[in-house]
């Protein structure tokens, strides 16, 4: 920012106007940030982390067979640490259980993950669980 | 010095001060996590003290307060900027994130990142002018100093609060520790203050006795600290469920930091 001989910022008008429309930008970010936190925690109803899981693609590599999961949370608190498991099935029998964890799961978003099985998963019916998480 | 290069500077700035937190993982993590409410006030709260580091110092020689809430916004801006910049090209946003992720990511690095570009000028000013006389005068006053150590102050905790370790080393000290660790804070703070040879050392005034200063200045200095350090915690969501004393002994280790931040902030700002 330039400075005149005795110190005091240059009356230079363009960059006086260049002034202030990086500090308009600066103000709009600011409220805009604002209003959007706020508008975030003002749709928490305080509920905990809820979690539903769904499975896609299924991947057969040398050793075995990955499950690609998707957890989404709907709820008002990031599920940290979740575990969640899943049973291949032959009716009543249960065929094979794997497990993951995942880190984090913030609210409103989903992460991904895998289960990995000996057996082929699409020969069986595959159950997702989500069996606990803690709160970070 | 052109507006460009001005802006220039302060994203230098921005960067510097913000980059350690912005690689560090709690920071990503409690964009998301930590409580709406205390972030919002967090990241309202940086507007003042940017204005109030622009008064004292600032990127350029203000002459109006209209200028020096002028040249917050553009510290904001800059710091927002900044972040996201740096977030996208580490992929810690991405456009499959819901926006209030984003932005709690975002606006959380804007606080350090804005007081980076804010300060930038001490820092990469190689032509720098001498201080006029109203400015020392400015800062040299008892709320211009308990400004400048809470300014220092908030920075420093900020940096190091956000992680692990600092609650492991709370829960790891005992009591006795953490008494030991107040004392040497205040005589750190007495020592960086007074004893060293610092550039922006302070003259302790001729007609004031040593208890004087002692209390005006590394008293309210550490009695600073730790309230900017309990603020800090607060914000965090450190201080839920926890027992008084807990609280006392996590206050008292970040207040160590803190006081650190308190002392040097006039070399910085």
């Amino acid at each position: 920012m330039a400075e005149a001989g005795d110190g005091r910022p240059s009356e230079d008008p363009v960059k006086r106007r260049l002034e202030a429309t990086a500090a308009a930008i600066g103000a709009v970010l600011a409220i805009g940030t604002l209003g959007v936190i706020v508008w975030d925690g003002v749709r928490d109803q305080d509920r905990p982390a809820l979690v539903t899981l769904k499975a896609e693609a299924t991947h057969a590599h040398e050793p075995g067979f990955v499950v690609e999961i998707v957890a989404f949370n709907s709820g008002d608190e990031t599920a940290a640490a979740l575990l969640v498991e899943g049973t291949l099935r032959q009716g009543d029998q249960v065929i094979e259980t794997s497990q993951a964890t995942f880190d984090y799961v913030p609210i409103r978003s989903e992460r991904r993950g895998g289960l990995i099985f000996s057996q082929d998963p699409r020969r069986f019916e595959l159950v997702l669980t989500a069996k606990g998480y803690i709160e970070p | 010095m052109s507006f460009a290069t001005g802006l220039a500077r302060a994203f230098g700035g921005a960067v510097l001060f913000a980059f350690p937190l912005l690689m560090t993982m709690e920071m990503w993590q409690l964009g998301f996590s930590m409580s709406r409410l205390r972030l919002a006030i967090f990241i309202a709260l940086t507007l003042p003290l940017l204005f109030g580091l622009s008064y004292y110092s600032g990127f350029e020689k203000t002459a109006t307060r209209g200028e020096d809430a002028e040249d917050a916004f553009v510290a904001f801006g800059v710091g927002f900027v900044a972040s996201a910049l740096l977030l996208a090209l580490f992929g810690m946003i991405t456009r499959e994130m819901p926006l209030g992720e984003i932005v709690g990511k975002i606006g959380i690095q804007t606080v350090p990142a804005s007081i980076g570009a804010m300060v930038a000028s001490k820092q990469f000013h190689a032509d720098q002018e001498d201080e006029s006389g109203e400015d020392a005068e400015k800062r040299a006053s008892y709320p211009g100093e308990l400004f400048l150590m809470a300014a220092g102050a908030i920075f420093v905790a900020f940096n190091v609060a956000p992680t692990e370790e600092m609650i492991v080393i709370a829960f790891t000290m005992t009591p006795w520790h953490a008494v030991a660790l107040a004392v040497v804070s205040v005589m750190m703070l007495h020592a960086l203050v007074y004893a060293v040879g610092f550039a922006g050392q302070e003259e302790p005034p001729e007609s004031a006795g040593f208890r004087l200063t002692f209390l005006h200045f590394i008293i309210a200095g550490y009695g600073i600290a730790l309230l900017v350090s309990l603020y800090v915690l607060w914000t965090f969501e450190r201080t839920v469920g926890v027992s008084v004393a807990e609280a006392a002994m996590m206050t008292v280790v970040l207040a160590f930091p803190a006081a650190l931040g308190a002392a040097t902030a006039r070399l910085v700002i």
